[in-house]
């Protein structure tokens, strides 16, 4: 496994490298309050105790703040560990491997392709036969499911769906919209993917959409708000996240402080923004879980199988 | 009393839910990728003995159960009470027919069975998972009988009855399982 796990890394700086991206050196340590709702920073403090920053959860701050100083790259990437804290079970490890790119000049659908394309050439990698890829709708998704409009139901009628599925929650009351279709989307719809499938899923609603462009579609006859976002599953195994970066400083500036619940921004957050300011070229950006990666590439259930060190066994 | 947050939940960890003791079973951690955590939790219900699954949002706590396990052995029973003993401290407890349930079937005087307490009373007994028992009560098996698949029902010391081989005699000891009811093997005294 160790040497898979060499072989994967080394495979996919080279596919990114035949492209001329630049691997870039995010810090794992920066300067930031809470920004992302349900990402929990682990807290760095200097031997006397005082605040020293936190590790980050994704390279993407700094990221954006390189691209806007080199709009002209083609692209880069980061390979490397971030850190969720509390985030411990079969599938996750507070530290982790990302590999995260930024594509300029791409839309939703190229990033869509490119990460296809990693994947499919990390499956040669491994002597896979080309796995189907099946593209869904969200909404769809939840209409065959769940029998529900996910742009429209409300919280009970979410409910509803959830407790018909046999789902029994200890409090109920204590979730929100978008809380329930994480709910559904994670223990009712991903368990029903064709486990030798890659399922890619578009069509998150707009109150999904963290740092990705909006856009409108179009779901059973109406016109709703969504992310310019996607995900890619290897099985039921939730592989990759990206977006269609938004570009608007303003509008940027505005869901930090909405997400952040209004906690004064840290520097790092601010520097960022600045870039913005100077200009971040249009670009998508994909997060894709490394271990994840290998887990569906080797057939394993447990993370543990593929971490040298999982925090677990430690 | 404490209580748990859902990122301490771990297997074997004592909870009151719904206003009974129950046992965490297996824990697994949901979590989309920008989404909301989720904990999926089978507990035992340790009054009632059933499994149920229930979801908590990350971060949701439950408050722990004094619940412990003790090995005691079995004493005497009058029929509506069940005494043990604390072999190392002497002290006795009582258990009741409902704590006691299917277990009365296997108790034989001085085996050890753990008694599981809530609140410091006895709400469950279980049996050690295998025990030797004598027949007290079987038919003489039948050369060539095999109607009945080849075993007979035999009576043992304690109230049990297992299905056993045909050349299994009253006054014989046998080592029972006691999670399934079955006829394991003759011991030789």
């Amino acid at each position: 496994m160790l040497a898979w796990r060499a072989q994967l890394k080394r495979c996919l700086r080279e596919l990114l490298d035949a492209r001329d991206w630049l691997e870039i050196d995010a810090p794992s340590l920066i300067n930031t309050a809470d920004f992302e709702p349900n990402v929990a920073l682990f807290r760095v403090t200097l031997p006397d105790g005082t605040p020293a920053g936190s590790l980050h959860a994704s390279p993407e701050l700094s990221m954006k703040r390189v691209l806007s100083a080199y709009p002209q790259l083609p692209g880069l990437y980061y390979l490397g560990p971030v850190f969720r804290a509390g985030e411990i079970g079969s599938r996750h490890n507070p530290e982790f491997t990302m590999l995260e790119w930024y594509q300029t000049g791409a839309n939703l659908a190229a990033g869509i392709e490119t990460t296809l394309d990693l994947i499919r050439a990390a499956g040669e990698l491994f002597d896979h036969p080309t796995p189907p890829v099946e593209h869904r709708q969200y909404g769809s998704l939840f209409r065959e499911h769940c029998d529900l409009d996910p742009y429209a139901a409300n919280t009970g009628t979410l409910r509803t769906a959830a407790e018909s599925a046999g789902i029994q929650l200890n409090d109920p009351t204590a979730m929100s919209r978008d809380d329930w279709l994480d709910l559904l989307m994670s223990m009712v719809i991903e368990p029903r993917f064709d486990p030798g499938t890659l399922t890619v899923v578009t069509g998150y609603p707009a109150s999904q959409a963290a740092m990705a462009r909006l856009a409108t579609s179009c779901f059973e006859g109406r016109e709703v708000h969504i992310a310019s976002r996607f995900e890619v599953y290897g099985g039921t195994l939730e592989l990759a996240n990206g977006y269609h970066e938004l570009t608007d400083p303003a509008e940027q500036a505005r869901r930090l402080e909405t997400d952040g619940g209004n906690a004064t921004p840290g520097p790092t957050q601010l520097r960022f923004l600045a870039a913005l300011e100077h200009g971040l070229p249009e670009c998508t950006g994909v997060a894709l879980g490394v271990d994840r990666l290998l887990m569906w590439l080797t057939n394993c259930d447990n993370i543990d199988e593929v971490l040298p060190f999982s925090a677990l066994r430690r | 009393m404490a209580s748990y947050s859902t990122n301490e939940f771990r297997s074997g960890l004592k909870v009151m839910l719904d206003g009974d003791p129950a046992n965490i079973v297996e824990t697994e951690f949901v979590k989309p990728g920008k989404g909301q955590a989720f904990a999926r939790v089978k507990l035992r219900n340790l009054k009632t003995g059933r499994t149920i699954e229930r979801t908590f949002k990350s971060g949701e706590s439950l408050e722990a159960a004094d619940v412990h396990e003790l090995e005691m052995q079995y004493l005497y029973s009058d029929g509506e009470e069940w005494h043990f003993m604390d072999p190392e401290s002497f002290e006795q407890i009582v258990a009741t027919r409902e704590a006691v349930g299917d277990a009365a079937q296997w108790l034989k005087e001085q085996d050890l069975s753990q008694i599981t307490l809530f609140n410091g009373s006895p709400i469950l007994v279980t049996p050690p998972n295998h025990v030797e028992l004598k027949v007290i009560e079987t038919d003489p098996g039948l050369r060539g009988d095999t109607a009945t698949g080849g075993t007979k029902p035999a009576k043992l010391e304690t109230g049990a009855v297992v299905r056993v081989p045909l050349f299994i005699e009253e006054g014989e000891i046998l080592r029972c399982d006691t999670r399934t009811g079955e006829y394991l093997s003759r011991v030789q005294s």
